[in-house]
């Protein structure tokens, strides 16, 4: 059935220029911007992050609305941080004080940095999930891991994993859901009981899941046989990244935004 | 012509006392389609799985198209059969549709720049080309079979064999999937083993094979066997439709050739019976 | 005809809540399933079936609309306890029910379904041994762990712990699937003997031949609307219908229009020996 449960943010199928970047591109990218982030430190490179931030948005054709969905649930965690940030830190002038707990002029400015700093870094991981499917993604990841070949890491058979593990999530979510219907039906209540009995509920659930999913890996194990896979074997490769003029156009933009903020952190 | 020979052959799993399978010899002619029935545990599908090299072979050996199968011919063994499971869901390796079909294609490391023609007409002769780029998780159970018979048609092999891969699917699906088999027999002149409790399925078949704990049987053309109504009791295995029907006219005291026949057949006879006789 | 056992009013479903990705499963479903009687629920893939099943034992919540069995009512707004009552009305037989075992001995899992509702242990042990043996499950496994059985033993257990809750209603998604056809015919009869017992019985098939051999009224789902509900032979009478829900023909009936494309006429013969009777009797009239 279709009941994906939304983490960051789920790929939201438009067709702007961000979905169509080369998903390598967009993830080192996305890694690039955190550092980014973290070399802000005043309120002009942070204004221009911000507006950098914004100007993708626009250019991805998904509604801000999703972007919020992503902050939201991480909210609180957010908040607690910058409260801490706010009350501990010193230095400056001195607006209240009670016992070691202070609010100070740097204190305000740290934590609404802060709080900048984990909303960009949030929405920008954002934009790279909505506009990338995780197959792109593992075809990235894959892509980029290749000189680790070279210290004899099993790339290939990480990335046969990752791409099946994609594959089989959806299903057995499903299967968990099945599961506790069934268990349900037979007058099972997954949400009375303490913390230990919540936890002894899960073995009804947890075990079939476990039988079927052994179950399942053997049948694809067996399957994949005899469709000639062998994990040390060569293989060809069907899905390909390719590299567009556009990508190239995009990564001296991204130097651009970098010299930028580079220029503004200096003056 | 046998294109796949079966001498003597036992297979005991690990771990068990009694054999699997116990001395069977039989072979499989070329561009036939031969169902093997029998009940669960009558060792029907671990025959298939060692004429695909899936098991290790204990005792006898097995030659498919003039390569024995063992260790060091897996490779070419799989490329010359192709294999249908079960469940749909457990053999459906690709992230999409087309990934799905490249999977094989990848392992037996076909150049990329022939797989969007190999993929395109494999799709294209299962009738699934509209969901090439479609999840598994959005296909039914008929259709992700017909994605895996798609997979294993782009490797161009010359066998098929069918592991029960019919019996999860409703049988309207099932009839779409056996009907698309039928068509691919004549049309590229397969061999095709089927495995199966369905007696619908026994009637596409050209030969049957009726295994029983760990042991052929019987072997013979379809028509003698699905017609050999002693013989299908003794093996408590359901009659085709088109026989009870013929033993529920006999017992109403009508006159019916001895014979087996097909659906078309029945209903040629019977309506020469009820028109054009008076 | 009896009094309903359960009772739908103008019941919507609507996966995904208020998500994009949102779609509308069930539309105003008015629905009376009466008491005692064998009902099987037909329909494509996709139609609906599992959801309006899954929704009658209280395992969804109603977008709207309020569905009644044995005078427990829900609606959108019902409670969990309401919910946890409606459950208690029925027994619900998954696909494929041998995935949700997990005791460490047959007897065990049989007795969980019991357990649950609080019955004293002894009680529970009693309806799990009534279950296992109305499935004529050999006493000999009781002890045995459930997952070294055959899967026919599998589903046997399966179904005996849903069973042991001594349900009024049960309802059993697919129960066949997957069987041979011995296997398949075994446990239809058995459903036969719960049903003489008493139980009422939903089955949700894709075999039309269960349906006109098992079932007292039939409920066809398309697209989410009921596109049907009567006897299974008021259903095949009407061959349009049945094509364009998407149904198969049961084999007789579907031999049987291919002999009226010969030029012959029949009445619907559902069953073999329904088919044979009208070919003998034909004769009998152009011999004499």
């Amino acid at each position: 059935m279709m009941g994906n449960k939304v983490i960051f943010g789920r790929y939201v199928p438009t067709t702007s220029l961000i979905h169509h970047l080369d998903p390598r591109f967009k993830f080192i990218a996305c890694f690039w911007y955190v550092i980014l982030v973290f070399f802000a430190n005043n309120l002009w490179t942070n204004l221009w992050l911000g507006l950098v931030l914004l100007f993708i948005i626009r250019l991805s054709h998904v509604a801000l609305k999703m972007y919020w969905a992503g902050i939201k649930p991480l909210m609180w965690i957010i908040m607690i941080t910058a409260a801490v940030q706010l009350f501990f830190s010193t230095g400056g002038h001195i607006y209240w004080q009670w016992h070691f707990m202070s609010i100070t002029s740097v204190g305000v400015v740290q934590s609404l940095y802060l709080i900048l700093r984990f909303a960009y870094i949030i929405t920008i991981s954002t934009v790279l999930t909505v506009t990338t499917t995780t197959l792109q993604l593992a075809d990235a990841i894959e892509s980029l891991m290749k000189p680790l070949k070279h210290l004899k890491v099993p790339v290939n058979q990480i990335a046969m994993m990752l791409s099946i593990a994609l594959r089989f999530i959806p299903t057995i979510m499903d299967e968990v859901t099945t599961i506790m219907n069934a268990q349900r039906a037979r007058g099972m209540d997954f949400s009375t009981g303490n913390f230990y009995q919540r936890a002894r509920k899960l073995v009804p659930v947890m075990i079939p899941l476990f039988v079927s999913s052994f179950k399942r890996a053997e049948e694809l194990a067996i399957a994949m046989e005899a469709r000639g896979y062998s994990p040390d074997g060569q293989r060809t490769k069907y899905r390909l990244l390719v590299w567009h003029h556009q990508d190239t156009v995009a990564v001296i933009i991204l130097l651009l935004i970098t010299v930028i903020l580079v220029t503004l952190r200096i003056f | 012509m046998a294109i796949v020979d079966v001498h003597d052959v036992s297979y005991t799993y690990p771990g068990n006392h009694e054999a699997t399978l116990k001395n069977v010899s039989i072979a499989f002619n070329q561009n036939e389609w031969t169902t093997i029935i029998g009940h669960n545990g009558s060792g029907k599908s671990t025959l298939a799985r060692l004429i695909d090299g899936l098991l290790p072979l204990d005792k006898g050996s097995i030659v498919v198209d003039g390569v024995s199968v063992n260790e060091d011919h897996l490779s070419d063994i799989h490329q010359k059969i192709g294999f249908v499971f079960q469940n749909p869901e457990n053999q459906f390796v690709g992230t999409t549709v087309e990934d799905d079909v490249a999977f094989g294609l990848e392992n037996h490391q076909v150049p990329r720049n022939e797989m969007q023609f190999r993929i395109n007409q494999a799709l294209d002769d299962v009738a699934m080309q509209s969901y090439a780029h479609k999840e598994p998780g959005m296909l039914s159970g008929g259709q992700k079979q017909r994605v895996a018979i798609a997979g294993i048609l782009s490797l161009r092999p010359k066998i098929l064999i069918f592991d029960e891969a019919t019996s999860m699917l409703d049988p309207v699906a099932r009839q779409t999937v056996l009907q698309l088999l039928q068509r691919l027999k004549v049309e590229k002149g397969f061999t095709i083993i089927a495995i199966s409790h369905d007696p619908i399925e026994a009637t596409y078949a050209d030969n049957i094979v009726i295994m029983d704990q760990g042991h052929v049987v019987a072997h013979g053309r379809s028509t003698d066997i699905l017609g050999n109504y002693n013989l299908l009791n003794k093996y408590q295995l359901i009659l085709p439709f088109t026989e009870q029907l013929k033993r529920a006219l006999l017992a109403r005291g009508m006159q019916l050739p001895a014979e087996y026949m097909t659906e078309e057949q029945i209903i040629k006879w019977v309506s020469q019976q009820l028109i054009f006789k008076n | 005809m009896g009094k309903p056992a359960i009772n739908i009013q103008k019941l919507n479903y609507i996966y995904g809540g208020e998500t994009a990705f949102a779609y509308q499963a069930l539309h105003n479903i008015n629905l009376d399933i009466m008491e005692n009687e064998i009902t099987a629920i037909v329909g494509q893939t996709g139609s609906g079936k599992s959801t309006l099943m899954q929704l009658i034992d209280g395992l969804l919540v109603p977008t709207s609309g309020e569905i009644s069995v044995n005078g427990v009512t829900v609606t959108a707004q019902s409670n969990k306890a309401d919910f946890t009552k409606l459950r208690q009305q029925i027994g619900f037989v998954f696909q494929f029910p041998e995935s949700q075992l997990f005791a460490d001995t047959v007897l065990q899992d049989v007795m969980f379904g019991p357990s649950n509702l609080g019955v004293s242990p002894d009680q529970a042990r009693k309806q799990a041994i009534d279950a296992l043996q109305l499935l004529k499950f050999p006493s000999g496994l009781f002890d045995q762990s459930p997952f070294q059985l055959s899967g026919g033993q599998m589903r046997r257990v399966a179904i005996a712990g849903v069973l042991a809750m001594n349900p009024k209603i049960l309802i059993l998604d697919e129960p066949t699937a997957g069987l041979d056809p011995n296997g398949q015919y075994e446990l239809m009869q058995l459903i036969k003997q719960l049903h003489e017992q008493g139980t009422t019985i939903i089955f949700i098939t894709h075999q039309m031949e269960q349906v006109v051999q098992y079932a007292d009224r039939v409920v066809a789902l398309q697209n989410g609307k009921i596109g049907f509900e009567g006897t299974p032979r008021q259903l095949f009478d009407n061959q349009d219908l049945v094509n364009e829900i998407g149904l198969a023909e049961p084999h007789p009936l579907n031999f049987a229009r291919k002999l009226e494309k010969q030029g012959l006429s029949l009445h619907t013969p559902l069953t073999i020996t329904e088919l044979a009777d009208q070919i003998v009797s034909i004769k009998k009239e152009k011999d004499d």
